[in-house]
């Protein structure tokens, strides 16, 4: 589904990606794991469109995205969950699900996915006139996916859903990445916390410094020495 | 009497500037532009009303006409000079609509009349009306009635449309905007569009009141517009608002109350209340929600 191939991401003379290479099937949970600052969010910047890629392709369903603006982006199915969550904080739950949903006509669809939204966060229904602003950290994770949904994406991509959340709070958002799955939708993930990720995941690709260093089954890496020493503490 | 004749004035005069000074927020809460050129709007839109009434077009037409030429002049301007600017820093595209204003005037007066050109308003907009003591002027009623449907149609825009929504999440993170395929292009075209209208109105509610069109027409209420949207928090809108009714108020009650001899002092006392205002509140009396521009 998405084939991303020699993908460079440069900010100045920084080279934050050194062209790197990732597939993502129909379905899937495939995890970008490593450590801070090895490229995993400009790697999803660049898919996503918010940074033009210094180099490489990013086909998906066979075209390729690479230097199309962020919105036509979106709007072809691949949508990103930015870090920090970035809901609008001015705005209310409901606002920020029409602006998710602002892609596709037809007011009485938009109206029916925001229905099973709610039922798979019924938390938003709860506070669904109150400003963004005002919910927690996990709440507002919950918005910022829900809010993702609202445009169908085909591909999801989550960048550190559990980013500032307790424990309790991360169990329950990947429950919800568990769930969405089931609705069929496939999903990128980015994390920092390795074992939860791999718990999830079916595949995984481990990032260093800009490049990818490992790349396999959720369960093989798991088990790798590499994997266990570097990122479980095992 | 007088004292209220004189507020109706003050009130009509702040929502002039406060329409101005709305369409200049706008558009910087949005791009983080500071649009020199917006009174070159203003007098785009005097200029459009005088030819239409020239070629004989009714009177209301002829406004409407007005209103849309300033709204694709904002358009255009954006398209030609400040489009290929984008993601410059605040300073570019400061000088960049300094030279879009300089340009205009030049044309203006070159290209029409540096000198005043008259406008016939309808007798009706310059008479008034008796109510026992007092009389009021039919123009700065029409100016408040109009200013106040201007604020509560934009209120509702912003409110309930979905591209209105979007406007107002675009001021705080344009990115994630992008992120949810709403057009970035589409956003700043509707800002301009809507700045251009607000100037246009404000065109005409001037112009009933003064009747004449001069190139530089647009500069003395945009600047006080400025000022306004300073006072108000810069990229707020309803800062904005509150600051251009407060400037109006402000000057119209000063000229009606100070004594003759300290009268010239007027905007040096006004401009040292406005100093004295950000030095209480550095981001305005409502600041905007993302500071960050600033």
């Amino acid at each position: 589904m998405l084939e991303v191939s020699s993908l460079a991401v440069r900010y100045g003379d920084v080279r934050a990606v050194k062209g790197i290479d990732l597939a993502v099937g129909k379905g899937e949970i495939i995890a970008l794991v490593g450590a801070n600052g090895a490229g995993k969010s400009s790697t999803l910047a660049a898919i996503s469109g918010l940074v033009p890629p210094a180099g490489g392709r990013v086909r998906f369903d066979g075209e390729d995205l690479a230097g199309q603006p962020a919105e036509r982006i979106c709007r072809k199915g691949v949508v990103l969950v930015p870090e920090g969550r970035r809901i609008f904080a001015n705005l209310t739950v409901a606002e920020n699900l029409r602006l998710g949903g602002a892609v596709h006509h037809g007011r009485a669809a938009a109206a029916e996915l925001e229905a099973e939204l709610l039922d798979l966060f019924p938390i938003l229904r709860d506070y669904y006139r109150i400003r963004g602003g005002h919910l927690s950290g996990g709440e507002q994770q919950m918005l910022a996916i829900a809010r993702a949904m609202m445009s169908r994406p085909k591909l999801l991509m989550l960048d550190e859903p559990s980013l500032g959340l307790a424990p309790q709070l991360i169990d329950r958002v990947f429950d919800m990445i568990a769930a969405l799955r089931e609705r069929g939708v496939t999903v990128l993930l980015v994390e920092q916390n390795v074992a939860l990720a791999l718990e999830i995941a079916d595949g995984a690709t481990v990032l260093a410094n800009g490049e990818a260093v490992l790349s396999g089954s959720a369960a093989d890496l798991a088990g790798s020495d590499l994997v266990r020493e570097a990122y479980l503490g095992a | 009497m007088i004292l209220l004749q004189q507020l109706i004035n003050a009130v009509s005069l702040g929502g002039v500037y406060a329409l101005l000074a709305l369409g200049l927020a706008i558009v910087f809460s949005i791009v983080g532009l500071i649009n020199f050129a917006h009174g070159e709007l203003m007098t785009i839109s005097g200029y459009v009303l005088l030819a239409s009434l020239a070629m004989g077009v009714p009177f209301a037409a002829s406004v409407a006409v007005a209103l849309a030429g300033a709204a694709l002049a904002a358009v255009a301007m954006e398209r030609i000079a400040f489009r290929p600017m984008r993601g410059a820093d605040v300073t570019s595209l400061l000088l960049t609509s300094f030279a879009v204003s300089s340009l205009l005037k030049v044309v203006f007066q070159n290209g029409i009349s540096a000198r005043p050109q008259p406008v016939s308003m309808p007798g009706w907009m310059t008479s008034a009306t008796a109510f026992g003591p007092v009389t009021l002027g039919h123009g700065p009623m029409l100016c408040i009635a109009l200013s106040i449907c201007a604020l509560i149609g934009l209120e509702l825009f912003l409110r309930y449309t979905t591209m209105g929504i979007a406007m107002r999440a675009a001021a705080a993170d344009f990115d994630v905007v992008r992120l949810m395929g709403i057009s970035a292009g589409r956003i700043i075209a509707t800002a301009f569009l809507l700045s251009g209208l607000l100037a246009g109105l404000a065109a005409m509610l001037w112009l009933a009141q003064r009747a004449s069109v001069d190139p530089l027409m647009g500069f003395t209420p945009v600047l006080k517009a400025f000022i306004a949207t300073v006072i108000g928090g810069l990229g707020s809108l309803r800062g904005a608002v509150l600051g251009g009714f407060l400037l109006g108020v402000v000057e119209v009650l000063l000229q009606a109350l100070l004594p003759s001899d300290i009268l010239p002092y007027r905007d040096a006392i006004v401009l040292s209340a406005v100093i004295a205002v950000l030095m209480a509140r550095p981001n305005g009396l409502i600041p905007a929600v993302n500071a960050q521009r600033s």
